[in-house]
């Protein structure tokens, strides 16, 4: 048995754990410290043991969630190192399970949220939809998450006939779903008054801070791998990328629920535009199959943003480096600079507002500046006092909000 | 005019560059030339940093700095490649330049113990405090225990 040491990226998605000083003066954060590594399980110095192939099972593994994004990108950027293009076919289906993932990432985001301000309904009907998302996903590649579709030059398994129908009928259910969201959204007071002006990031501390993906477009940059960097079969797909100008976190409410919409919209593109072959994988890569020396860089628009991975290889049958990029750490600097200025209520929507993981933050260390004292809370007691505070100071806030 | 035509134009011979297959530009440049290129690719639109990508080739550390200039009709991708003595590996800090970098160069000095001067908050980003000051898990002289 080979012992396994904690060396490699972080990954702070769902059910993580993170940690975050913040300073405060009285109501108000003055400054904020995250601290990460608490999970660190040492993936990047494992992945240089492991084969190429082994590779694809272990990195889907960096994350739940977005699973078929991190091996997709993986796929991608092995792919260059072997100097290969994979089948149409394939690149259409990975493109499909892509855009499937983004809706039940969205879906299940949407939820959180929800459930940080308080609104707990929206929180239940949006898990609800997921769930429709999640037995297509399951139909298809036999599981619900990580459902290893990619290989090194194609994909796993074919799609049928039933299933492109079932997929047209659940983009058509959640682009539906996700306009009636939108709708109560804007309308709901609830709502408003704890994201409006919730977390505010300017359009350019976003660029200047390198902010990626809704965080990003919700400060109304136009920036998107999927557009900006055309892979898969993006280049061909006609969408529209999804910008707002609220910078707020009701502006990253509403760009996630519009994408939901395009992602329905791309799905049933693919659906009726998929070519009619049998060729789903390239025969002459084997998991015995030794690269050329190379090095390559790959990109992809995981539902939290920009996704990277670099990988070297040294010909043999294991990678000499992989290096892996995850769109959290790179919003990390946007949160510290987020929350300056707002309210200790305001913690739980701005630090959901990134996606991140949420229950990642399961402790925070509020230190109150002027006296000094340390008090400790844990993630679910700040929610109870965050949800109290706002209905005592209810209209202190609208009025200054105004 | 192309960056590496400007980069060319500037530093002569220095700069070494090439351009892949899918349009990823790798130009290797001297560590003591870091901070003044990263500043140039800065003021010509190069304003967003995936990340920095450090690795151990077993000679010399390597650095890559993935940049991207995001444009209306066509997108850049530029990898700024360095290296850093093995034994005392040094280099310029540039979380002036890019903000972004505060966290990635915490994760290389933390992983592969290259030292950023001029940051100020270097410390461990992922591994504990109290691992020892000369643990670096990603130089491949490391040997994982059985």
């Amino acid at each position: 048995m080979s012992v396994r040491i904690p060396i490699g990226p972080i990954h702070p998605m769902l059910k993580e754990p993170i940690n975050f000083v913040f300073y405060v003066e009285g109501e108000t954060i003055v400054d904020a410290e995250p601290n990460i590594g608490f999970v660190h399980r040492g993936i990047e110095k494992l992945a240089e043991t492991k084969t190429w192939f082994q590779n694809l099972y272990l990195l889907e593994k960096v994350c739940g969630i977005c699973s078929s994004s991190h091996q997709g990108c993986y796929a991608q950027c092995a792919e260059r190192i072997f100097e290969v293009e994979p089948p149409e076919r394939a690149l259409y289906i990975r493109t499909l399970m892509w855009e499937l993932e983004r809706l039940h990432s969205h879906l299940l985001w949407l939820g959180v949220i929800m459930h940080e301000i308080g609104f707990d309904t929206l929180f239940m009907y949006a898990w609800r939809d997921r769930e429709k998302v999640l037995d297509l996903v399951e139909m298809i590649s036999g599981r619900r998450v990580g459902y290893s579709i990619n290989i090194i030059g194609g994909v796993r398994r074919d799609i049928s006939y039933d299933m492109l129908v079932k997929a047209v009928e659940v983009a058509n259910f959640i682009a539906e779903r996700a306009e009636h969201y939108e709708k109560i959204i804007l309308k709901e007071e609830t709502v408003i008054n704890r994201t409006q002006g919730v977390g505010y990031l300017s359009k350019a501390d976003a660029i200047r801070l390198n902010a990626v993906g809704p965080t990003v477009r919700a400060s109304g940059v136009k920036r998107d791998v999927r557009g900006n960097m055309p892979y898969g079969i993006y280049d061909e797909t006609p969408f529209d990328i999804v910008i707002d100008d609220g910078c707020d976190v009701l502006a990253r409410i509403i760009v996630r629920i519009r994408e939901m919409v395009v992602s329905a919209e791309i799905i049933k593109w693919i659906a009726f535009q998929i070519p009619k072959s049998e060729d789903i994988k390239l025969k002459k890569i084997t998991p015995f199959t030794k690269p050329p020396e190379n090095e390559a860089v790959s990109r992809v628009e995981a539902p939290r943003g920009e996704l990277f991975y670099y990988i070297k290889s040294n010909g043999s049958l294991n990678p000499e480096r992989v290096k892996i990029r995850t769109p959290t750490l790179a919003n990390i600097a946007s949160i510290i600079h987020m929350v300056k200025g707002h309210y200790i209520a305001d913690i739980p929507p701005i630090v959901a507002g990134i996606d991140p993981c949420m229950s990642c933050m399961d402790r925070v260390i509020i230190v109150d500046v002027n006296k000094e004292k340390k008090k400790v809370m844990t993630y679910d007691e700040i929610r109870r006092y965050s949800i109290k505070w706002y209905k005592n100071n209810y209209k202190v806030i609208k009025e200054e909000r105004r | 005019m192309s960056i590496i035509d400007t980069l060319r134009n500037i530093y002569g011979e220095k700069v070494k560059a090439t351009v892949d297959k899918y349009n990823e530009i790798w130009i290797e440049i001297p560590s003591l030339l870091l901070r003044e290129v990263l500043a140039l690719l800065q003021r010509n639109g190069y304003d967003h940093l995936s990340t920095i990508t450090g690795h151990d080739d077993g000679e010399r550390i390597r650095l890559i700095y993935h940049l991207i200039k995001f444009g209306t009709k066509s997108t850049e991708m530029v990898n700024i490649v360095t290296y850093a003595d093995r034994n005392n590996p040094v280099v310029p800090s540039m979380i002036n330049e890019y903000p972004s970098a505060l966290v990635y160069e915490r994760e290389i000095f933390d992983l592969l113990g290259v030292k950023f001067e001029g940051h100020k908050g270097l410390k461990r980003l992922l591994l504990p405090e109290d691992v020892p000051e000369d643990f670096h898990p990603l130089r491949k002289d490391f040997k994982v225990q059985e």
